[in-house]
């Protein structure tokens, strides 16, 4: 429970509370007029301080970092974990926490604000017996602000949300907790959650070609794929039947050779031919070469060859008819001879043609070392890329795939939560009657609380009549926070104490109102707890209850915003 | 003809040709015979045009006019030199 509040600041009221109920009225005094309100007068700034000590992160624009509280400290006395601590902070050392008594503390004066959160999230909560999890846990904040809503996070919306903005993870996973359910059922839906999150952002991203051209469709990548392998596999078969010749070379230069050989076999066969020809036509002329030639000769060596005795010409005539009388013969002879030349120059040649084929044939089939280190290489280039391709296709298929997973994953944990809400049968139904009997104190219908097994986690629904009246809505979550600090305090946990803010009762019917206080007055003290409201004077006194005097609850410290000094602070800023 | 001109080489000139019969008639020979034995192209150089026939028997003709051969029962020698 809460024992003080306190401030340096001199004009603040400090507050003292007692267990049980405890109401901070906002007054309306009989001097003010119709254009004064009791607005500003500090019964939020009370919760705001409240959570100010208890670790609240303050941000630039929080109550007690304004420019006229900032050099302020603010204090508490209250319970924690059975003793009496003493803890103060100032808006200008935010990060810095007094705190006094508390065997626990071992001695320390001075923590951080994370430390201080820890204290009293294992006093409060015993989340230090919460092991390491990479989901989402319970913590000491989320947990806390149920038990003092407040109205600048938007906590007055519905009962299952302490902020408007709270994330369904947070909550059921803080609700479960409370409940005493498994709330790793919830944690584990948040992963589900974040994971279809981030799927659908890679997909997006895919799909607009941010990512596109590195993971790329399923379908795409799997003709491609089928492409590549086809032509990986016909390489390799390439390769396998493969033959190197290791004198490639050398076959290659005797080709070579055999071709230029052929060439000039054939060029000399072309002269011989053409021989061939003059031949035959010298023998068909029946008449041997004219003497003329003789003549000229013998004319000539006179000339050529003087001092030589030449002989008579007749002599010379007679030895020359002598000679060629064979000529023909002779003529005959040549031609074969020539003729032979040629045939066995084709011979030789046929021969070389036939080496020549084969050679080139071997060249064909086999081929050079070199040939086969490239082969290998562009198989290796392409095995790579085969690779490559496959495990684009997978992680594609994957993310195409992924989607289904997720929705079995979600399936499995709706089974998991219905197999723990049929267990836990009685913790569920303990929760359920508690809402039931709180809302049976304030309504002649009661209204119920429902917590459904969904596929998107445990869903609280609190149907009611005329449900969508703001203040039945207010009631409900009266009932909902008078159920959960029923509940936790028979399991020893939670502050020990229920702040509601004024801001609860707006709108609610006057009967409802006095019979919700008269409500939390029992149950306060029928569970030893402390329930701390602050109220508008004319909202707190519009009905009346036999046997239930709002008087014998109030604080000593009235707050009014009729004066300049009537409010929490004692000044207006 | 008999000597090489310019547009005649040393090869096919009469009086080289008649040279290299000489040189193989170290003993007497029929005039058929001497056509077989006698290589048909000079110096071993085959694209060298053949010795044809009827530049065979003007060297004989040349031969024979100087004195060189002398034709006895058919067989032809060379003439010995006189001292």
């Amino acid at each position: 429970m809460i024992h003080r509040i306190f401030s340096s600041l001199e004009t603040f009221k400090g507050l003292e509370f007692k267990t049980g109920l405890n109401v901070l009225i906002a007054q309306k005094e009989d001097g003010a007029t119709d254009k004064q309100t009791r607005n500003r007068a500090g019964k939020t700034s009370l919760v705001e301080i409240i959570h100010f000590l208890t670790g609240a992160d303050a941000g630039k624009d929080s109550l007690c970092r304004s420019t006229a509280l900032s050099e302020q400290t603010f204090g508490m006395e209250l319970d924690v974990g059975g003793e009496r601590i003493k803890v103060s902070r100032s808006g200008k050392e935010k990060s810095k926490i007094e705190v006094g008594g508390g065997s626990f503390l071992g001695g320390k004066t001075r923590l951080t604000n994370s430390e201080w959160v820890d204290v009293l999230g294992e006093k409060m909560f015993g989340l230090h017996t919460i092991e390491e999890d990479s989901g989402r846990a319970p913590t000491f904040r989320s947990l806390f602000a149920y038990f003092v809503r407040r109205q600048l996070s938007g906590a007055f919306t519905t009962p299952e949300k302490q902020a408007a903005m709270q994330q369904a993870g947070d909550y059921q996973v803080a609700l479960l907790f409370l409940l005493g359910l498994d709330w790793k059922i919830a944690s584990d839906w948040q992963k589900v959650r974040d994971r279809e999150k981030t799927l659908k952002e890679l997909k997006t991203a895919a799909g607009t070609g941010a990512f596109g051209s590195i993971i790329g469709k399923a379908s795409d990548l799997r003709t491609e794929l089928t492409v590549a392998e086809a032509r990986l596999s016909a390489l390799k078969a390439q390769i396998a039947s493969f033959r190197i010749l290791p004198q490639y070379d050398e076959l290659e230069a005797e080709v070579n050779r055999l071709t230029r050989e052929t060439k000039e076999l054939l060029n000399s066969n072309t002269i011989d031919k053409a021989t061939v020809g003059d031949l035959q036509k010298a023998i068909q002329s029946e008449t041997p070469p004219s003497l003329t030639e003789l003549e000229g000769i013998y004319a000539e060596a006179g000339i050529v060859l003087p001092g030589v005795a030449i002989k008579r010409y007749e002599e010379v005539k007679s030895f020359h008819e002598s000679v060629v009388r064979n000529r023909r013969d002779y003529l005959t002879g040549e031609l074969e001879a020539v003729q032979a030349r040629i045939t066995s120059r084709e011979r030789t040649k046929a021969s070389l043609d036939a080496r020549r084929a084969e050679v080139m044939n071997i060249l064909q089939s086999h081929g050079a070392l070199e040939q086969f280190v490239q082969l290998q290489g562009e198989a290796g280039r392409l095995e790579a890329e085969v690779e490559s391709l496959r495990q684009r296709f997978e992680s594609a298929e994957q993310l195409e795939g992924s989607k289904n997973e997720l929705e079995i994953e979600r399936n499995r944990l709706t089974l998991r939560l219905r197999r723990d809400f049929s267990e836990q049968k009685d913790r569920l139904s303990e929760a359920i009657l508690a809402f039931e009997e709180t809302s049976k104190g304030l309504y002649e219908s009661a209204g119920s609380m429902t917590i459904e097994e969904t596929s998107n986690g445990p869903v609280f629904q609190f149907p009611m009549q005329g449900s969508r009246s703001k203040g039945i809505k207010n009631m409900q979550i009266f009932c909902f926070d008078m159920m959960l600090m029923r509940l936790c305090a028979k399991r020893g946990i939670g502050p020990g104490f229920l702040v509601h803010d004024s801001h609860l009762f707006d709108g609610v019917d006057g009967r409802q109102v006095i019979s919700a206080l008269q409500v939390g007055a029992k149950t306060a003290k029928e569970l030893g707890v402390q329930y701390i409201v602050t109220m508008n004077e004319d909202d707190a006194f519009k009905e009346k209850i036999e046997g239930f005097d709002l008087k014998d609850y109030m604080l000593p410290v009235v707050l009014t915003d009729a004066k300049e000094d009537g409010g929490l602070f004692g000044f207006r800023f | 003809m008999i000597l090489p001109t310019k547009h005649l080489s040393q090869d096919r000139a009469i009086l080289t040709v008649g040279a290299r019969i000489l040189q193989h008639l170290s003993q007497a020979k029929t005039i058929s015979s001497l056509w077989e034995e006698l290589p048909r192209n000079s110096a071993g150089r085959s694209d060298a045009p053949q010795l044809r026939y009827d530049a065979f028997v003007l060297a004989l003709d040349l031969l024979f006019m100087i004195g060189a051969i002398e034709v006895q029962e058919g067989l032809l020698t060379k003439r010995k030199v006189p001292v």
